[in-house]
């Protein structure tokens, strides 16, 4: 404690004199908070002086606002759509080819169409394809046609979490249809697309088995880790779609061994989905070869044993090249190196009215249908066409 | 905006007027220069420059007023605003059950229930979340009652939200309302009583009119409040509940990028107004205020548990969400998230321990300080002079005080939302920190200049003191004021997160934007963000317990007597 009192103390004086100081470190923002920030600065901390920040969400805003000088020098962002982003796009330093060599389809994409230069490079991927249960309790279905999960836990309050469902049955039923949704290709008229109405149809149906409307309304309260802790810790549900970083989590409040997983499931002879997300770091124009060194230090290949390394092997974190060495994690460490049917998240590549974001674009569209069939028991097939109609609205141009 | 209570409650002095040396035009003009460029740089050219955009292409742009999410949003903000009339009524009854507490029982009250004001929305909506929790495993208010509501959840939503409204401002309007109260007049109402009024035309023809001018001020109060509903949804509502909940001010964070500025500056010139006409019954009833008989000599206090049980019920009600955010900071991080407080230990202050040494959070609190620090000296400094050159008799008749009273209070009830836009394109080449620091002081002078002019104008003048010194003179005499106004104008900052969001500036460095990225994850962070919420929570507090006595008397009598 008297250490971090000497600390408080003495931040005061700092924060008065950060203008003043000679060469400022390197400024690098983040999305995260609490322990997943923890882990980052501990990374960090190996290459010397640099000033991480969290910006939230709201970094999209950052990256685009008009005070030039707040730019960070490197920004580890989530939404890969972002990079794409025309008033982002501009203001974002090319990586050198020097830098470290990542696998084909990761490179792939944060190039953007008809050119060489990366954007960025891959600090953290993660595997959004995934059913977890209490290990030894759960059987795989044979099929997502017809899939009654049963007691399911969905975490609704976080809008990701509903659109993770979406793109997994999107990708397991129409494949094809996927890569028109999202920049450069978009146009409006993909969304109108008679697979997307099904898609839409399929995972109320789904959803709709799985909730009365009691459940559905506490389900809307349930953020991500609430619903891991209601299969692993309170035990009233049994089964949970979530990424491969649910891992921690189940071990910090269940404890170690009590999970497994299985694939989502495919649909009918289509090969089984594979929706990837992950955190690329990019260095910005005004940060210079410093930031361009940074981003290459950062997403390097690892040789040896250090930070990130650590924070692979404790779980929840997985990197382009280190494979991990808990069980639970290597076959979805491979299928992600892989890449077989792998698209990349598509509420984070999506921009202007669908972008994500509490209250907004996809993550709303998705979260009324939630909340129409499972609280307001509207059926599927309406709820799916209503749905459709705001996806369809909100994907033309300046259309909220 | 406490300083409308003046204009309300005037205090007949009857001393003999004061006669004041002029000063001249030219200097007079120097001395409101500061105050003036401030609050028109940063609000009214803006807020033109906003109105002139929004019509840029005709009334085109007005159509995004019919869209349907922006119609949910506006009349949610109209819900919010109906909710301001709950708040008062609620402030009235407690001020009614507290009318003769007597000293020390009314003394108690009036401090516990103004002490959430201080308190950030954030850290409310931060409370509220953790206490109607639908597990009732977490959740206090389903454990009590032995359910299962998702009272976060559709519905549900507007009862938590409404709660956390009253908690935080019903506080304010029992302030108000008491001090009326005991300035009822009772001989009046002993005469009508005496003539055989009956017990309908006295409420009609005596009580209500009296109270007409307190309720219109208590009404302001809440609705400024209403109106600036946003960091309690952000931090309060689960993500999928924003849009049922959110108003319009939150709306058009979300959403003005893709709106483009034209359509973005209608909906916000649109909110304004569904603010202003709100706001029309509270400004008419500030007009035709009676004038008021002096405060009667105390009633004698009645003892007894009627009026003590219920004060003591409410105390302990209006402490609970304190106690709450206290326990939840003091538990084990893995226990908090699996289990409300009452399942006990593991206690400890790891949670305080970590806070202090997470580097992000110890910088902005020290940035938040120092800010908070200069606006403060920046809004005296503008606020100070001009106050005292609009006490000036002979400068600024009493007649035209009210147009400019008019304008301030405009000034404070208007959303920031209205001039953002403007704003960022404008002030961004001054470099984030002062920027930060002249938007905040701009935003808080109006308040200062209209609490400092109320004590200005009853500062009797010295006798023999000579012109130049007569400044310091008054700001000494007229000191509970000043103190008023400062902390005020640090209270705001420090507990500010729509500014900070709006303007897009790597808000980083903001207590409460720190405060609000580490509830991403909000039940299994419950601990770590109770720790924040209570060291966030702290500072104001402490600073409003430290001055109580100087607020009281700014609030009341702003003069030094």
């Amino acid at each position: 404690m008297s250490l971090s009192r000497r600390t408080f103390l003495a931040a005061i004086p700092a924060a008065a004199l950060a203008g003043c100081a000679g060469e400022r470190p390197l400024q690098v923002a983040v999305v995260w908070s609490g322990e997943e920030l923890r882990r980052f600065n501990e990374v960090v901390d190996e290459y010397g002086s640099v000033n991480v920040y969290s910006a939230g969400d709201n970094i999209g805003a950052l990256l685009r606002g008009p005070a030039q000088e707040v730019l960070p020098d490197v920004a580890v962002i989530p939404r890969l759509g972002l990079l794409f982003d025309p008033s982002i796009q501009g203001r974002i330093r090319p990586l050198t080819e020097a830098g470290s060599r990542q696998p084909e389809f990761w490179r792939g994409l944060v190039t953007p169409y008809g050119s060489d230069e990366r954007l960025g490079a891959w600090f953290k991927i993660a595997h959004k394809s995934l059913v977890w249960h209490r290990a030894g309790e759960g059987t795989p279905p044979a099929n997502l046609d017809g899939w009654q999960p049963g007691r399911l836990a969905i975490g609704a309050a976080d809008g990701w979490v509903l659109s993770d469902w979406f793109e997994n049955v999107l990708l397991a039923y129409a494949p094809e249809v996927y890569g028109g949704l999202f920049p450069p290709l978009d146009n409006a008229d993909w969304w109108r697309a008679p697979q997307v109405a099904s898609v839409l149809k399929l995972l109320g149906t789904i959803w709709r088995s799985a909730f009365t409307p009691e459940q559905g309304r506490r389900a809307l309260t349930m953020q991500f880790h609430d619903s891991i802790l209601d299969v692993f810790v309170y035990r009233t549900a049994d089964l949970v779609a979530a990424p491969d970083f649910a891992l921690p989590v189940i071990e910090r409040y269940a404890g170690k061994g009590v999970a497994a997983h299985f694939r989502f499931p495919a649909y009918r002879q289509n090969p089984p989905p594979l929706v990837v997300g992950g955190d690329v770091a990019v260095a910005m124009k005004d940060g210079g070869e410093k930031a361009v060194d940074f981003v290459n230090w950062l997403t390097r290949e690892r040789k040896k044993p250090d930070a990130l390394t650590r924070w692979v092997a404790d779980g929840g974190f997985l990197t382009p090249f280190t494979l991990p060495p808990h069980e639970l994690l290597r076959e979805p460490a491979q299928e992600l190196k892989a890449a077989a049917n792998a698209h990349y998240d598509l509420s984070d590549r999506l921009l202007g009215g669908l972008e994500g974001g509490d209250g907004r674009g996809l993550w709303r569209v998705l979260t009324e249908l939630f909340t129409d069939v499972t609280v307001n028991t509207v059926e599927p097939d309406t709820a799916a066409r209503t749905a459709q109609d705001k996806l369809y609205a909100g994907s033309r141009e300046g259309a909220l | 905006m406490n300083s409308f209570m003046f204009e309300v409650a005037p205090h007949h002095d009857a001393r003999i007027p004061v006669v004041r040396h002029g000063i001249s035009r030219w200097r007079a003009s120097l001395y409101l220069l500061l105050a003036v460029l401030l609050s028109a740089g940063v609000i009214l050219v803006p807020l033109c420059a906003t109105v002139v955009l929004s019509l840029s292409e005709g009334l085109g742009a007005y159509d995004v007023l019919f869209d349907g999410k922006v119609l949910q949003a506006l009349g949610n903000s109209f819900v919010w605003l109906v909710l301001a009339v709950v708040v008062c009524v609620v402030g009235l009854g407690l001020a009614w059950l507290a009318r003769n507490a007597g000293p020390v029982l009314g003394g108690v009250l009036r401090f516990l229930l103004v002490l959430p004001a201080a308190v950030s929305p954030l850290t409310t909506g931060a409370i509220f979340r953790l206490m109607f929790d639908a597990n009732p495993r977490r959740g206090l208010v389903n454990a009590l009652f032995g359910t299962e509501v998702a009272f976060l959840g559709p519905v549900w939503i507007w009862l938590v939200f409404g709660l956390a409204l009253i908690w935080q401002w019903a506080g304010v309007a029992f302030l108000v309302f008491h001090e009326a109260l005991a300035r009822m007049p009772t001989n009046l109402l002993r005469m009508a009583r005496a003539f055989g009024v009956g017990r309908r035309r006295r409420l009609w023809s005596v009580l209500l009119p009296s109270l007409a001018g307190p309720a219109a001020l208590a009404y302001l109060f809440a609705l400024v409040a209403a109106a600036r509903v946003f960091d309690v949804v952000l931090m309060g509502a689960p993500g999928s509940m924003q849009a049922e909940i959110e108003g319009g001010g939150l709306f058009w964070w979300r959403h003005h990028g893709d709106l483009g500025d034209t359509r973005a500056s209608a909906l916000s010139v649109g909110l304004s107004a569904l603010v202003a006409v709100m706001a029309v019954p509270a400004l008419s009833g500030l007009r035709g205020r009676a004038t008021w008989a002096e405060p009667v000599a105390a009633a004698p206090s009645r003892k007894g548990w009627r009026v003590w049980l219920p004060s003591v019920a409410v105390s302990v009600l209006w402490m609970l969400p304190f106690a709450v955010l206290v326990l939840t900071s003091l538990r084990d991080p893995v226990a908090a998230a699996l289990s409300g407080w009452w399942s006990g230990g593991p206690w400890t202050l790891g949670s305080y321990a970590d806070a202090l040494a997470d580097a992000g959070f110890v910088h902005a609190l020290g940035t938040t300080l120092l800010r908070a620090f200069v606006v403060v000296c920046l809004v005296l400094l503008a606020a100070v002079p001009a106050a005292y050159v609009l006490a000036h008799e002979h400068l600024l008749p009493r007649r035209a005080w009210r147009p400019v009273l008019l304008v301030a209070v405009a000034l404070a009830v208007l959303p920031p939302q209205a001039f953002a836009v403007p704003l960022q394109q404008r002030l961004s080449p001054v470099g984030t920190a002062p920027a930060l620091a002249i938007v905040h002081a701009a935003l808080v002078i109006p308040l200062a200049v209209l609490v400092l002019h109320n004590a200005f104008v009853r500062v009797p003048a010295p006798m023999l003191a000579r012109d130049r010194w007569e400044l310091f003179h008054v700001v000494r005499e007229a000191r509970p004021a000043v103190v008023l106004a400062g902390v005020l104008a640090f209270v705001l900052v420090w507990n500010d997160t729509v500014v900070g969001l709006l303007l897009n500036w790597p808000a980083g460095d903001h207590l409460q934007l720190i405060v609000l990225e580490q509830s991403r994850h909000f039940m299994s962070a419950a601990s770590a963000v109770a720790a924040q919420a209570v060291i966030a929570t702290a500072v104001p507090v402490l600073v409003v317990v430290a001055t109580a006595r100087w607020l009281y008397r700014g609030l009341t009598r702003g003069v030094r007597r």
